[in-house]
């Protein structure tokens, strides 16, 4: 019984440990499922550590470390003897640190702020409390009295002034179309500034600082300077002492003719090098009209590249040195002119409706005779021609590097008709900028060679050396040299002995060649009045250097034509840059004194002026209120005097018993031509001093003074005056 | 017959005077684990120092706060570590009751009076000293439970009469610490219970009840309140959000990514630099894997798990039932509080704070693992030698 019992026990034993495990089993189930879970958790490790970690390290490197830009400074521009056209300018930002602005200050330092960098007090308010900043900057670019103002208002830790730079360009309007502009974080935007972007603005720098999160610099850590590269300086082929010459001319061109704009570009013939450029109106680069987009962009278009217009006569020494050099033409053939000539049943008329009558080619190209140009050009033919005008650059870029570059319109010779390639012949139907122009004149002056214009000189980097110099080696041949040399022979014949007589220089042979065209507006129809006078003109002219072409866009004057609007201007730089490279004169020209033709009649005075061997120019006949040069200047033998006269409107003011009287208005600080249209308006008599340039100074009459109509007044004018006062 | 009377008797005479301090041998003391625990506390104050210093001096103006704080706890720990190797064991069974409902007065004046901070009410304020009552809870639990499966030895296979009442013990002090709310104590005291029942005898179907019980639970309280939904969509991609919700898991990455196979060496942490919120606390297992590397974190988790070991192993030799359970849940809690901690930094499991023991600021924490460990350590004391061989 007993081992009865005993067995049954121990059965029920073995069922107890089959169903139920005992503690110690228990325990070390426990303890192992626990080690699995430590070793399980140790991959886990394992992973993150060693596999992932690496990933993990370069995330984290971010916020480890704050780096601090350290600006490059950015390249200069230099004209060609090193003179500075755009530097940097110093000049402060102010910073804010918001997290060390106290609430309770924040509306305080706002209102100051705003009031004294004449900002939105909402914007700056926000600024100011928007802690999620750790820097901010709140204005850039103000100069060191405003950041003395701010200085002195001592607004804590919070708010501070800190260097910053500005792009200064120290000859204020010069160059401005072809340096352009850089926006306020010193980016370019237009022009050189912009083209050359990648060399200008160099590489920013970096300092890179260990940092806490909360981004305090460690007093241990390490900090790493990446140095910044400086932009590369830039040198222009163009010389500030010939932009200033040209600029000059162009401005009084403009005044003069109270003309819309005025483009002129100069080049060294030999090289393609531009050596001015500049196209009025132009803008202050230093302080660009920024709120006025339309305003800018028309302002800052370098239109000598961008523009295209329709040459008019310039074209002709495209013509002739193509007609010349593919024997279409030569120094012996005569052209007989009767005011026009049929082509294909149509009747294109020479300008002069009278016609020139028979002439030689020189005589031709003097009177710039439209019928010559028609038949050398039918001469050619198509193919012939337009191989020359492709030769000669036309009908793409010229490549000079200078922004918004057009190519011009030349029209596919497919479409060509024998009318069109006669127009062409003497500068119609076809549409060209004034630099294609006037690299083609280089190229058929300086012996036959296409340069390829260019204004960047060379290009240094930081550490000086050289890392761009322009190739001035032409690109092709596209006249011969003896076509040249007598196409240079013929053009100065026109300046000696044709239109273009006002471009004499004392001293010098001069080339060149006078342009009237009519101007198209947007839908290619011709527009009513709108004129583009221009003049190319080259000296010396045995051996070409400087080639300058001047164009003025709707001359409100009625002396349209080239030979008056454009030419005295040429002259004026050609004979500025003759003289600053000190070049020998080459012939003794015969000069005269103008004498004074005020008050005479215009018969009177042309009879004269022919006693002199001069010209007389003018719209009417009537009694000569201006005249231009002025009496006493020294002029060549042959020069055209620009005569105004008394205007119609006296005819038609009222009738003189019935006497009205007008207040004498203040003519101070008038051009001659404004002047006299301000009085000519009110039906008063203008009359000049001996020296009719420059700006009035003083009046016959005083101002206010009640004077009846048609009487005489008197105006004195001088040359810069206008910033002493009186 | 009457010798196995005799024996069962005999057996439990012995299970009811049994632990007899004055009897039994001193030698069975577990050395190994007090100087791998004593050495743990050295090295935790150690990487206390390297983690806290750069954040003390910028917040308090003393690089050595938190140290001086926690070496204060750690010289009363080791008093209470020392003075609870002596006390027996068997004190606890007979306190176990009085001590189970202090605790629950305890965690209703913490609800009531308790100090607020990061928007739970854990805390009681003693002076500059705060201390979390939820802590003490951790003992106090396992021996409840240890004292009850030891009385009901034989129920404990019975769902109504065994396991029940035992989750109703667990049931009071789990639903005051989740009202603080600290969501992550409560999982704790969860697990802690779990292990104990599976050790205590109860039935797999039982169990799987509880845990599908225990899902439903968990799955109402991340609906409760959002910021626990957040944590555990947090916790699957964060980097969805790396600057809010997802921030401490991404800086804790990078801190053990930072580190490597051995470590920027100690103090050479970058992630300490107020990168990593909690790195003195919660988060001090990522600094110690980006100064000492995954060399560093694998020794001390086999330091850890040593520790556990030590106190299984006790709990196996014990010639008792109470003293073993009592063993093995101390040294489980400390092992799951330890795996939690680690799973967290290691982005396993979405985010909870929970201390790591020993290492980790937090001198309530501290006091309490050292009590643990010196009562598993006197439960040591009365281990039989030869069981060694028995295993």
């Amino acid at each position: 019984m007993a081992i009865r019992t005993k067995n049954r026990r121990r059965r029920r034993a073995e069922q107890t440990v089959k169903s139920v495990w005992p503690l110690k089993k228990r325990l070390f189930a426990a303890l192992v499922f626990i080690a699995v879970l430590f070793v399980v958790l140790t991959g886990r490790l394992f992973y993150i550590q060693i596999i992932w970690g690496p990933e993990l390290q370069r995330m984290a490197l971010n916020q480890w470390t704050r780096s601090t830009t350290l600006t490059a400074s950015r390249g200069e521009i230099l004209d060609i003897n090193g003179k500075v056209l755009a530097t940097n300018g110093t000049v402060y930002k102010v910073m804010l640190w918001p997290k060390e602005i106290a609430e309770s200050d924040r509306e305080r330092i706002a209102t100051e702020l705003s009031t004294l960098l004449g900002m939105d007090y909402e914007t700056v308010y926000k600024r100011v409390s928007d802690t999620s900043y750790q820097e901010r900057v709140l204005k850039r670019q103000i100069d060191s009295s405003t950041r003395d103002a701010v200085e002195a208002l001592q607004l804590g830790s919070g708010v501070g002034t800190v260097l910053d730079s500005k792009r200064y360009y120290p000859n204020g309007s010069l160059f401005s179309q072809v340096l352009g502009f850089t926006n306020i974080d010193n980016e370019g935007q237009s022009g050189l500034e912009l083209s050359l972007e990648e060399y200008l603005a160099g590489v920013d720098g970096k300092q890179i600082a260990e940092t806490d999160s909360s981004g305090n610099t460690l007093a241990y850590g390490s900090t790493e300077y990446i140095d910044p590269i400086d932009g590369c300086d830039v040198v222009l082929t163009g010389d500030s002492v010939l932009e200033s010459y040209l600029v000059k001319a162009l401005e009084e061109a403009l005044e003069i003719n109270n003309a819309k704009s005025a483009q002129g570009i100069m080049m060294d013939c030999n090289t393609g090098a531009i050596l001015a450029l500049a196209s009025l109106p132009d803008y202050d680069p230093n302080d660009p009209p920024r709120n006025d987009l339309t305003l800018l962009a028309e302002l800052s278009k370098n239109r000598i590249v961008t523009d295209v217009y329709e040459p008019g006569s310039t074209f002709k020494i495209v013509t002739l040195a193509s007609a010349l050099n593919c024997s279409a033409t030569g120094m012996d053939n005569t052209y007989y002119c009767n005011g026009s000539y049929t082509v294909n049943g149509e009747t294109i008329h020479c300008w002069k409706h009278g016609g020139h009558g028979s002439q030689t080619l020189a005589e031709a190209v003097q009177n710039s005779c439209n019928c010559a140009f028609m038949q050398m050009a039918l001469a050619m033919g198509t193919e012939e021609f337009y191989d020359y005008i492709y030769s000669f650059g036309f009908g793409r870029n010229t490549g000079c590097g200078l922004v918004g570059e057009s190519g011009g319109i030349v029209t596919h010779e497919k479409y060509i008709t024998d009318n069109d390639l006669a127009r062409i012949g003497f500068g119609q139907s076809i549409a060209v900028t004034p630099i294609q122009l006037c690299s083609a004149v280089c190229t058929a002056v300086n012996g036959g060679y296409l340069l390829s214009p260019y204004i960047v000189q060379r290009i240094l980097a930081d550490d000086g050396s050289v890392i761009f110099e322009a190739d001035s080696s032409p690109v092709r041949r596209v006249i011969s040299e003896e076509t040249s040399a007598a196409v240079r022979e013929i053009l100065q014949g026109v300046v000696d002995n044709g239109t273009g007589r006002n471009c004499q220089i004392e001293g010098y042979s001069v080339g060149g060649k006078t342009g009237t065209a009519q101007k198209y507006d947007e839908n290619g129809r011709i527009s009513a009045g709108g004129y583009i006078c221009s003049f190319v003109g080259f000296a010396p002219a045995e051996d070409p250097r400087f080639v300058c072409l001047i164009l003025v866009d709707e001359p409100q004057v009625s002396q349209i034509f080239g030979s008056t609007v454009a030419a005295p201007f040429v002259k004026t730089v050609l004979e500025d840059t003759l003289h600053y490279y000190n070049i020998p004169p080459t012939r003794n020209t015969e000069t005269v004194e103008v004498p004074n033709l005020i008050g005479m009649t215009t018969a009177e005075a042309e009879a004269a002026l022919a006693e002199l061997g001069l010209y007389a120019v003018y719209q009417c006949d009537d009694n000569v209120t201006i005249q231009m040069p002025s009496a006493g200047e020294t002029v060549p033998v042959g020069y055209s005097v620009l005569l105004y006269t008394a205007s119609t409107t006296i005819d038609t003011s009222p009738p003189v018993n019935a006497v009205t009287y007008v207040t004498m208005p203040d003519l101070t600080g008038m051009t001659p031509l404004q002047a006299y249209d301000t009085l000519t308006a009110i039906g008063l008599v203008f009359q000049s001093d001996p020296d009719p340039f420059g700006t009035a100074y003083q009046q016959s009459i005083p101002v206010g003074t009640e004077v009846p109509i048609g009487t005489t007044v008197t105006v004195w004018f001088r040359f810069g005056q206008d910033d002493d006062g009186e | 017959m009457g010798k196995i009377v005799t024996l069962d008797s005999g057996t439990r005479a012995l299970e009811k005077k049994a632990p007899d301090a004055g009897k039994t041998k001193a030698h069975e003391f577990d050395f190994m684990l007090l100087i791998v625990l004593l050495l743990v506390c050295a090295f935790g104050i150690v990487m206390l120092f390297s983690a806290s210093y750069y954040y003390a001096q910028s917040e308090y103006d003393d690089g050595l706060y938190f140290v001086k704080r926690q070496l204060i706890f750690l010289f009363l720990g080791i008093g209470v570590l020392i003075a609870s190797i002596f006390i027996p064991y068997t004190f606890y069974r007979k306190v176990a009751i009085p001590a189970y409902l202090a605790l629950i007065v305890l965690l209703t004046l913490t609800l009531i009076l308790g100090y607020t901070r990061l928007g739970a009410q854990r805390w009681f304020r003693v002076g500059s000293f705060s201390f979390q009552p939820s802590e003490f809870s951790k003992v106090i639990l396992v021996a409840v439970l240890a004292n009850y499966m030891t009385v009901k030895k034989k129920e404990m296979r019975s769902f109504l009469k065994g396991m029940l009442p035992a989750l109703l013990y667990v049931l009071p002090p789990c639903v005051l610490i989740l009202f603080q709310p600290n969501l992550s104590t409560a999982i704790i005291l969860c697990l802690v219970t779990y292990l104990m029942l599976f050790l205590g005898g109860t039935t797999a179907w039982h169990r799987l009840l509880l845990i599908v019980t225990g899902l439903v639970a968990i799955f109402v309280l991340i609906f409760v309140q959002d910021y626990r939904l957040s944590r555990l969509t947090t916790f699957l991609d964060p980097w969805a959000d790396p600057s809010a919700e997802g921030y401490q898991v991404v800086q804790s990455l990078y801190a053990l990514g930072n580190g490597g196979m051995f470590g920027q060496g100690i103090n050479a942490s970058r992630q300490k630099l107020l990168f990593l919120p909690y790195h003195e606390s919660d988060f001090i297992f990522s600094i110690i894997g980006e100064e000492l590397g995954f060399i560093g974190c694998s020794l001390l988790l086999f330091a850890y798990l040593f520790i556990v070991y030590r106190g299984f192993r006790i709990a196996m030799n014990c010639r008792e039932r109470f003293g073993s359970l009592f063993a093995a849940g101390l040294s489980g809690a400390l092992a799951i509080q330890v795996l939690i901690n680690v799973a967290v930094v290691t982005s396993s499991i979405p985010a909870t704070g929970q201390t790591l023991p020993f290492v980790s600021y937090g001198g309530t924490s501290l006091l309490t693992f050292l009590w643990a460990m010196g009562i598993v350590l006197n439960i040591s004391r009365y281990t039989k030698a030869e069981a060694k061989n028995g295993e």
